[in-house]
């Protein structure tokens, strides 16, 4: 009877259940599935950490981008701050022009002032030692 | 002296603002690369858009029409003239409405100009073309013609000649082609800019170089200025033509007309295109490449009399201080403040509508009175009375706020300088603006009656040369008013205004400046290296001019010194670099005339004796016998060796007593 079934491929089980498969294909074909389950599993697993490795990547990218631009900024900054320096240098030194020629001409002034003190002081004696 | 300078947050120009020019004393015109032509207020701060022209109208100047006081129809007034890129001049009414194109040159038209007396105008091109125009637009001549583009050109102040650039060089050249031409190498740019002032008659340049350099109509130079680090592209002079303004890129320079800087600011505004002085020359309109239009006024003032100082601290503020008594306050006006005069007691101050008048015995309740218009160029005062110059005229006021005169004089009084106006305690003197040869002298009305304008005496002078300056002694009776006069060879004249036949006296030659001293009739004239004193002017005899003058040298006192004013026997110069000095001369001859203008002789007599000078016995000598007191002029004569005179007197006195006691 069993060598008949098994003709038209039908196979008694070890609970004398009627099965389409062989007992130990059915084995392997369960083993095969959850081979297959773990697989998928891994991959997913896989494709998270990469997606995270690829989403820490590009942060670094950008941070690396950024600093890359302040750096050229800060550059062009030390570069520009010698040629203010030299711009402030000639506006102070233009200040200072103004203010020294504004100092003489109070120099000057003060000089005058002091010589007229003088000649009246001499004159004030002058007077009071006629009295 | 400094700038205050103010501008609205944003810009209101979306481009480069080109030019700006003063409509009145408190609007200005703006226009730019946007092409928008704006109206500023200054009083309530706003910015109005006139109109905006098409997309191919892009301005290179702008000029309003002058408003002169005399003639011209109503309707010619706030004609705007603007010279665009493309060649053309427009005139554009007030509205913004342009009222007529005219295609001018090849290449953009640079620049164009109303001239002074308004008949005319010119503009001058990059095809190196200046050509002059009919008020109406029509060609009347091509006055130049050359292959280099011509970057500035102005008018003469009496509008017959013009001055344009040329790369390097400034040229003058005159309408009637007849006269030559005066053409000289400026600079060692390329001149971006020039301006010819009025009053003064002395031009300024500024160009590439960096350089700002001020020459007189013949080419000399009297001044450069420090080198600037970027071009100069816009000058201006004042109105009265005491400074001028120079703007470059984040740079304006307020300079004084003798070259030297009063003060350099730096707004960031890229570069000034143009500068345009308000007519009473207390703010400037700059147009500056950033958009901004910035406003500046002068604040910083000062002004000493005496034991009084005053500054102008704001807009309407004025500081006042008594040095001896350490009194110190802060005077408030209603309006803006445009002039301050400070002397004889007096501080009068000329604001936007009002002229207060405040007494420094007790400045805190000063007189009042309306001024006919805002724009008052000059403050004159004397022992009695102060004198107000605006643009409509002239008129004279009593220290109680009382109109006693306005003087008609004809020509346009806001172009007259300090030098051509001199203020006595009963007259006016004024040197006629198109004859500098002929000098009105106005009676004032003295005492408590008013007369009409009408019948104040005219006296008219006619003097041989060109007059370039007047003043009226300060003292002393009416008849005795004596005016002093420089003429263009420099030499100094007194003459006495009163006389039937004025007789121009020669005092001396080659003085720069003179003034009368304010106490007495003591005059003081500066030459290149010393300050000569005339005591007694009206001395006739040569000798006992000679015998009276005192000359005291001074040196290196730099280009251009001017005398400021003489108190007390203390001269105050203005040299040549801005610095004031304060020099003393003839103190005892100065004692001297104020006891012999109030007849204390006695006194007069016992300073000689204590102080034993020379010429203080000469000046006596001299007053004594013009004023016929023959006792002292005979010890005085005597103890100057003049022994003739002496016998003369001797005989005198001995023969005619009666008539000498009757006199």
């Amino acid at each position: 009877m069993a060598e008949e079934l098994q003709k038209v491929h039908l196979f008694y089980d070890d609970i004398n259940k009627i099965k389409v498969l062989e007992e130990n294909v059915l084995k392997d074909t369960e083993d095969l599935r959850d081979t297959c389950k773990e697989y998928e599993n891994k991959v997913q697993n896989f494709e998270k950490i990469i997606s995270s490795l690829l989403d820490l990547i590009k942060d670094l990218g950008d941070n690396v981008e950024n600093k890359k631009m302040a750096a050229i900024g800060a550059m062009n900054l030390l570069k520009s701050i010698a040629k203010d320096k030299e711009s402030e240098q000639l506006k102070l030194q233009a200040e200072i022009n103004d203010k020294t020629s504004l100092l003489e001409q109070i120099d000057s002034e003060y000089d005058t002032l002091q010589i007229l003190e003088a000649t009246q002081m001499e004159t004030i004696e002058y007077l009071t030692q006629l009295r | 002296m400094k700038f205050k300078i103010s501008s609205h947050k944003e810009p209101k120009h979306t481009g480069v603002v080109v030019c700006v020019c003063w409509n009145n004393t408190e609007d200005v015109f703006s226009c730019g690369d946007d092409h928008k032509l704006l109206k500023w207020n200054l009083v309530n701060n706003e910015c109005l858009p006139v109109t905006t022209f098409p997309d191919d109208f892009y301005p290179t100047s702008m000029h309003l029409f002058p408003k002169t006081s005399l003639g011209g129809s109503k309707h010619q007034h706030d004609v705007i003239l603007i010279s665009t890129a493309d060649g053309k001049f427009h005139i554009v009414n007030h509205n913004g409405r342009i009222e007529k194109s005219v295609t001018a040159h090849e290449g953009a038209c640079l620049t164009a100009k109303w001239s002074p007396d308004g008949a005319g105008l010119l503009t001058a091109g990059e095809d190196g073309f200046v050509k002059i125009w009919s008020r109406n637009g029509l060609l009347r001549s091509t006055l130049v013609q050359s292959d280099v583009p011509c970057f500035d050109a102005v008018w003469s102040p009496d509008s017959n000649a013009i001055l344009h650039t040329k790369e390097n060089f400034l040229v003058i050249k005159h309408l009637s082609s007849s006269s030559k031409i005066v053409k000289w190498k400026a600079h060692d740019g390329l001149i971006l800019c020039t301006a010819w002032n009025a009053n003064n008659n002395l031009v300024v340049s500024g160009a590439e170089d960096g350089f700002t350099k001020i020459w007189d109509t013949f080419g000399q130079q009297i001044s450069v200025s420090v080198k600037h680090d970027q071009p100069i592209t816009s000058v201006s002079w004042s109105p009265a033509g005491d400074m001028f303004v120079a703007g470059s890129f984040n740079l304006t320079r307020l300079c004084n007309a003798n070259g030297w800087s009063y003060c350099l600011d730096r707004p960031s505004t890229g570069s000034i295109y143009d500068i345009a002085w308000s007519m009473d020359g207390t703010q400037l309109a700059a147009a500056c490449a950033n958009g901004h239009v910035i406003f500046a006024h002068i604040i910083d003032r000062e002004y000493t009399w005496k034991n009084y100082s005053c500054t102008q601290i704001g807009r309407k503020v004025i500081s006042i201080k008594d040095i001896v008594s350490e009194e110190n306050d802060q005077l408030d006006y209603p309006d803006r403040v445009i002039q301050i005069s400070l002397g004889f007691n007096h501080l009068v101050v000329a604001t936007v509508k009002q002229c207060f008048i405040h007494k420094l015995s007790s400045w805190n309740t000063p007189v009042t009175f309306d001024l006919k218009e805002g724009t008052v160029s000059m403050i004159l005062l004397s022992e009695r009375c102060l004198c107000v110059v605006e643009r409509a005229g002239i008129s004279v006021y009593s220290y109680m706020g009382r109109l006693l005169a306005s003087p008609r004089c004809g020509g346009r009084s806001e172009t007259l300088g300090k030098s051509s106006v001199s203020l006595g305690p009963d007259t006016l003197a004024v040197v006629d603006q198109t004859d500098r040869k002929l000098i009105h002298v106005f009676d004032l009305p003295t005492g408590l009656i008013v007369r009409s304008s009408t019948d104040s005496t005219v006296t008219k002078l006619n003097h041989k040369m060109t007059v370039s300056t007047i003043a009226l002694s300060q003292t002393g009776p009416i008849n005795d008013r004596q005016m002093a006069l420089l003429d263009y060879n420099k030499d100094l004249y007194v003459v006495s205004v009163k006389d039937v036949k004025p007789k121009f006296v020669k005092l001396g030659s080659q003085v720069l400046s003179v003034v009368w001293s304010s106490e007495t009739e003591l005059l003081v004239g500066l030459r290149a290296n010393a300050i000569v004193a005339w005591c007694c002017p009206r001395a006739v005899q040569l000798d006992w001019l000679v015998l009276t003058t005192v000359s005291k040298e001074v040196t290196d006192l730099g280009r251009n010194p001017c005398i400021l004013s003489e108190e007390d026997g203390i001269v105050r110069i203005c040299k040549g670099n801005g610095s004031v000095v304060h020099i003393s001369i003839a103190a005892f001859q100065e004692k001297l005339l104020k006891y012999v203008s109030t007849n204390m002789w006695q006194d007069a007599l016992q300073l000689c004796r204590t102080v034993e000078d020379e010429t203080l016995w000469a000046c006596l000598a001299v007053l004594a016998w013009q004023h016929h007191q023959l006792p002292v002029a005979e010890e005085a004569f005597a103890l100057i060796r003049q022994y003739h005179q002496v016998c003369y007197i001797q005989h005198l006195r001995s023969n005619v007593p009666e008539k000498l006691s009757a006199s």
